[in-house]
């Protein structure tokens, strides 16, 4: 009989890892002999100790702390494209992370921080962008038509509801998305009036013809919904279309997001500057406004 | 619109790579749960299990472009967690004069057995944790990241090879060796469920 084999001789042994002669031989001896056959048996509890130790679950700040890093890499990030052309989606749709939906997430809960995302990761998110204009409200009867559009190409929104009720609280104002266009138009102050009127005009057009407007970017610019939420919640009013577009305001167009916003009192159009929306207030943002 | 809850990791990564600023934020929540499980048993402390999550997910973010989708994501998500940990645990072992082996394996052992009397489930889990990450200390780091993946989280052999990048006949390998090493420290922790009293320390090793 041969003298113990080693315990690591004994680990390799219990996963195959030995040349056949040393099995053969270390087989034998652990038959007939309480202590080695008594080390195996502690070798398998390893494997349980190790499995059973106790570990905590991800814990919220952490998880918290993930977020704010990857939005801060985020704000980092050198812009991939000229802010004009920048934010072409793809084709199965806008990418977007919706407040308290859990990932397809078999492994654990997840923990719905989107709420929380949305106010401080806003100014990253945003500060690379330049300026864009919304269009708040403008020719309801228009706007209708760009609604309808909507509806029939598949993307139906709960708009049509909420417009018979246009109190609805912020919240349910984020259960539809603002339409996205990219007209190219660079606004002014003057001309913003007949340009919005325009631009809604070519929409309703574009959108009864094809169901969805050979122009309309299936998402909004980054950013721009949140500033859209936040410009909605602080004016009580609904943001029907977005149009990232241009603001020469005297000295060079500038990026701006034209957003036309519709309440009880009719429709309007107000351009903001993404920047400054980033930092936070949709009203220093306001470039210009007027009603249609 | 919730599509991008449901789009594919592949196609989450590349629309980030492509300037997406909503797709990475996706995958991370997607995969946090678990990456984190290994980052903490990897590194046995909370606080660092966060700074190498944070390091592997930045790496990630700056990465993008470069995932050939050889592997799958996860599996290369995986791998940039377990580096992230190797680096920290290097550095970590680096830091302090460690003592030898077999005597700090001993005053551990010994240690333990003197404490363990206490009757709290929590404590005594609380204690378990720290026996097996001091325990697990002693290990080379190769040794240990076989063994976490393996034993400790339940990967196969051939999911720790791959992330790894090694033949899975070295993952058994080290985890042989880890094992044949780590049995003197934690042999008395063999049965958790047995009775409370574990004053007996290894001796009594007769559960049923």
């Amino acid at each position: 009989m041969t003298s113990h084999p080693d315990v690591e001789a004994l680990a390799f042994f219990a996963e195959d890892l030995l040349d056949p002669d040393e099995e053969r031989s270390v087989a034998a001896h652990t038959e007939t002999c309480a202590t080695c056959a008594t080390t195996l048996d502690e070798l398998s509890g390893i494997t349980r100790v190790l499995a059973e130790a106790p570990a905590p679950a991800l814990p919220q700040d952490v998880a918290d702390l993930l977020d704010s890093r990857i939005t801060e890499a985020l704000g980092e990030r050198p812009a991939s494209a000229s802010p004009a052309e920048a934010p072409a989606a793809g084709p199965d749709g806008p990418v977007t992370a919706e407040p308290g939906t859990p990932a397809d997430d078999s492994l654990a809960p997840v923990v719905p921080i989107a709420a929380r995302r949305r106010r401080f990761g806003l100014p990253h998110l945003m500060a690379v962008a330049a300026a864009t204009v919304f269009v708040v409200g403008g020719g309801a009867a228009i706007v209708n038509g760009v609604m309808g559009g909507q509806q029939e190409s598949g993307v139906a929104s709960p708009l049509m509801d909420e417009e018979t009720e246009p109190e609805a609280a912020p919240d349910t104002a984020q259960s539809y998305s603002a339409e996205p266009v990219a007209s190219g138009t660079v606004y002014t102050e003057e001309g913003l009036g007949a340009q919005a009127a325009e631009v809604l005009a070519a929409e309703g057009a574009e959108q009864q013809e094809e169901g969805v407007g050979t122009q309309a970017q299936e998402q909004l610019p980054d950013g721009a919904q949140e500033c859209v939420t936040r410009f909605e919640e602080a004016n009580g009013v609904r943001v029907t279309l977005v149009d990232d577009a241009l603001f020469d305001s005297g000295d060079g167009a500038e990026r701006a997001w034209v957003l036309f916003t519709q309440d009880t009192d009719g429709t309007g159009v107000v351009v903001l500057d993404p920047r400054l929306c980033a930092q936070g207030d949709v009203h220093e943002g306001v470039l210009a406004e007027k009603p249609l | 619109m919730d599509a991008s809850q449901e789009l594919p990791d592949k196609e989450l990564l590349s629309r980030h790579a492509q300037g997406d600023e909503q797709a990475f934020a996706v995958l991370v929540r997607r995969h946090r749960e678990r990456l984190w499980a290994v980052a903490i048993r990897m590194m046995g402390d909370s606080e660092e299990a966060s700074d190498a999550l944070q390091d592997a997910f930045l790496s990630a973010f700056r990465a993008a472009d470069r995932f050939r989708g050889e592997s799958q994501v996860t599996t290369w998500l995986h791998r940039i967690v377990v580096n992230a940990c190797h680096d920290r645990l290097r550095r970590r072992k680096v830091r302090p004069a460690t003592p030898t082996e077999d005597e700090t394996l001993d005053v551990i052992s010994n240690e333990r057995l003197s404490r363990s009397g206490g009757g709290h489930d929590h404590a005594s889990q609380t204690e378990a944790r720290l026996d097996v990450h001091a325990a697990l200390d002693l290990l080379p780091l190769d040794q240990r990241m076989a063994l976490t993946l393996v034993d400790m989280l339940g990967y196969r052999v051939d999911e720790a090879a791959e992330i790894l990048e090694v033949a899975s006949g070295t993952v058994k390998s080290r985890c042989a060796r880890g094992r044949a090493k780590l049995l003197p420290s934690l042999a008395h922790l063999r049965n958790p469920q047995a009775p409370r009293d574990v004053t007996s320390g290894r001796g009594g090793a007769n559960p049923s």
